[in-house]
């Protein structure tokens, strides 16, 4: 068995519990209580067992004054008791043949002081021997829709196949909220903390040797373990595309050098080895994280540089035009069968039937001269995949546009990238997204974004397995 | 390498240049020929023997900004021009230890690049390549790698640099060798993953000449924190 077999062993079962306890689950509306609370709004299937030192039910379950005190087999503890108890509960975790936990509470190596950081070693020390693995502490722990595992109330049920690794809990959060209006659907999610056993680097291992994840994200604040960190992000990326945010990379060199070399090496130019080396996508913002996200997770493999541009306002076709060939990106020679399709429904002045396509203003009345061309567009064998911008005048307009550009993009396969108007509902942006039709905010986004999963591809394809 | 492990634990912060290049010579970089002397007669000897014009510099450990400290003469002719700049550097030298000169060839290539490596905290020995001599702090043209460097680390580096095409065959000049550039760049990174003792090894200029990167000027950092010791 090699060592990652190990780690799957190891982490397969805490992802997939079949029950767990929450030690030092709150009676009132408290902090900890939002744990019960997510287990809950995911309809969690298995035993939730809360660990209390007094109460004999909390919420309707029968709680328990310790782990050992449980009648069954416990998979994952959450522990949300304050720091100074912590060490005794992992104890009893041990003892219980505990899986795994995630530590919650702060007040560990974060604060920088000798005593968090000897108790978080010891944490560590007494899980490892007795074959438990930890989460945090100071972190949220796991999202996995597909086990009923979250960390938060209210974030989406369905289960997809992004893998994320956050160093912030509350970012890790953000990110699931606003996921599912975008068509961003997890595997599993993992916040780390202060990382004192399962680390970031396992986890990229984890989820690169994941069947239930095609595309790893990451928003990494520090890498404790360097060369293990990179060999993981070399072996992850060349199955499936890490994207990862790195913040803390201030351009300053080191001050100590007395060398060319060392006055030169910022973090940032450390970093951006790193990248280029592991093979990651790297990225910057929550902007551009959903971006990534969503078009790795909704864009074919071996996606083409021919892109159609179908747009109503002209500004925009042009605009996406250039953005086309900044990315690198070529313009599609549209057929003469698409030309001659095009001229039958689109008005003569004030349009274009070349590649940038503009239908011009008639089109936001008359819907299906965008329902057309998009037809036409998606048909041509020369085009790879369709910028859309567009909308109609009216909700009504814009709900026809919608679903009959869903109804084409299966019927055609083609690759769609839809920009917004300012003024199209947020409902049908939602609908496009989640028929896994990627939607975006300019078409300067939509086209970095595709550029971006282009070049990774080719990258990919590129490395001699 | 015993000039390391000495300097190391005579507790030196760096090796003199032509120590450093000997270190490089041993790792198959070429450097620029050259000889130390210790007296004005042997400086003669070791430049009649190279050839004229020589490069003379002044040669010990603490030189880190030899031109500023005044100790470096360029294109010396003659005889008499050597004599001239020995007395000139010999002055210079003198007040703060003894008093040794590098004789090296005068090499007439027109492109200078950069090569080092630094130990990153995290990522251990990073490999750097860029744009070298006075254009590597006014145009930051460089790139790095963590170390161990592949060939196609070191391929994509020369690519990835701003000004690459210093590299191709320009102005009459044959292109840089790259397969030698990429052998440097392996070397370099060897260098910190085999010396922990190493914390910093700077190549500048390496200058292309007739297509073949020669190092002219090195400096080799060594740890003073008692972290190098593991080798």
């Amino acid at each position: 068995m090699t060592a990652n077999d190990t780690l799957t062993g190891q982490l397969d079962p805490i992802f997939h519990p079949n029950s767990v306890a929450i030690v030092g689950l709150p009676r009132g509306m408290k902090t900890g209580k939002v744990f019960l609370m997510a287990l809950m709004d995911q309809n969690f299937s298995g035993a939730i067992y809360p660990v209390h030192p007094s109460a004999e039910e909390i919420d309707g379950l029968k709680a328990y004054p310790s782990l050992t005190a449980i009648p069954a087999a416990v998979d994952l503890a959450i522990i949300l008791v304050p720091h100074p108890h912590a060490l005794p509960v992992i104890r009893e975790c041990v003892e219980k043949g505990v899986k795994g936990a995630v530590l919650f509470t702060a007040g560990y190596k974060e604060t920088g002081t000798e005593a968090g950081r000897k108790l978080e070693a010891e944490l560590y020390r007494v899980a490892k021997a007795g074959g438990m693995r930890l989460f945090g502490p100071n972190c949220m722990g796991l999202y996995v829709p597909k086990s009923g595992l979250s960390f938060f109330p209210g974030l989406s049920k369905t289960s997809g196949t992004v893998g994320f690794i956050s160093h912030s809990g509350s970012l890790a959060n953000i990110l699931g909220r606003i996921a599912a209006d975008k068509g961003i659907y997890f595997s599993k999610a993992a916040s780390l903390g202060n990382e004192c056993d399962v680390t970031g680097t396992d986890m990229l291992t984890y989820l690169g040797n994941d069947p239930e994840t095609t595309v790893i994200g990451g928003y990494l604040e520090s890498i404790g373990d360097g060369p293990d960190f990179l060999s993981a992000l070399k072996a992850a990326s060349r199955k499936k595309p890490v994207i990862l945010w790195k913040v803390g990379l201030n351009p300053e060199g080191r001050k100590a050098a007395d060398s060319h070399t060392g006055a030169l090496a910022g973090r940032r130019h450390i970093w951006q080895a790193v990248v280029k080396q592991g093979g990651a996508v790297p990225i910057k913002g929550f902007d551009v994280l959903t971006d990534a996200l969503m078009s790795f997770s909704m864009l074919p493999e071996g996606i083409g540089n021919r892109l159609a541009i179908l747009s109503g306002p002209g500004g925009m076709a042009v605009s996406a035009a250039e953005a086309c060939g900044d990315e690198g990106l070529r313009l599609a020679a549209l057929s003469e069968q698409t030309r001659s399709d095009l001229a039958e429904f689109v008005p003569q002045t004030g349009t274009s039937l070349a590649n940038p396509v503009d239908v011009g203003l008639g089109a936001s009345l008359d819907i299906d001269i965008y329902i057309k061309a998009a037809r036409a567009l998606a048909n041509d064998p020369g085009v790879d995949a369709a910028v859309v911008i567009g909308a109609g005048l009216n909700r009504e307009l814009n709900e026809k546009y919608t679903n009959s550009l869903i109804q084409i993009h299966r019927e055609t396969g083609c690759p769609f990238l839809m920009v917004n108007i300012p003024g199209f509902e947020k409902e049908f942006a939602a609908a496009f997204c989640q028929a896994q039709i990627p939607f975006f905010e300019t078409a300067e986004r939509a086209l970095s974004s595709y550029a971006m999963v282009r070049r990774y591809q080719l990258w990919r394809s590129r490395q001699a397995d | 390498m015993e000039i390391l492990r000495k300097a190391y634990s005579e507790g030196k912060r760096r090796l003199s240049e032509y120590d450093a290049k000997r270190v490089l010579s041993a790792y198959g970089i070429r450097v620029s020929r050259e000889a130390l002397t210790a007296t004005e007669s042997e400086m003669l000897d070791a430049a009649a023997d190279i050839g004229y014009p020589v490069v003379l510099k002044g040669c010990r450990e603490d030189l880190v900004h030899k031109s500023e400290a005044g100790v470096v003469r360029t294109d010396i002719r003659n005889e008499a021009e050597a004599k001239a700049s020995y007395t000139e550097i010999r002055d210079a030298m003198a007040p703060k230890g003894g008093v040794s000169v590098l004789v090296q060839e005068m090499l007439g290539g027109k492109r200078e690049l950069v090569a080092g490596m630094t130990r990153d905290p995290q990522f251990g020995p990073a490999v750097m390549f860029g744009l070298g001599g006075i254009f590597t702090e006014i145009l930051n043209d460089v790139v790095f790698r963590i170390a161990p460097i592949e060939p196609q680390d070191a391929f994509e580096m020369m690519d990835e640099i701003r000004g690459r095409r210093i590299l191709d065959g320009i102005r009459g000049m044959p292109p840089a060798d790259r397969e030698q550039l990429k052998a440097i760049l392996i070397a370099i990174g060897r260098m910190g993953l085999d010396f922990p003792m190493i914390k910093e090894v700077d190549i500048n200029p390496l200058i292309i000449c007739d297509g073949q990167p020669v190092a002219v000027d090195a400096m080799i950092g060594l740890d003073t924190t008692g972290n190098g010791q593991d080798s």
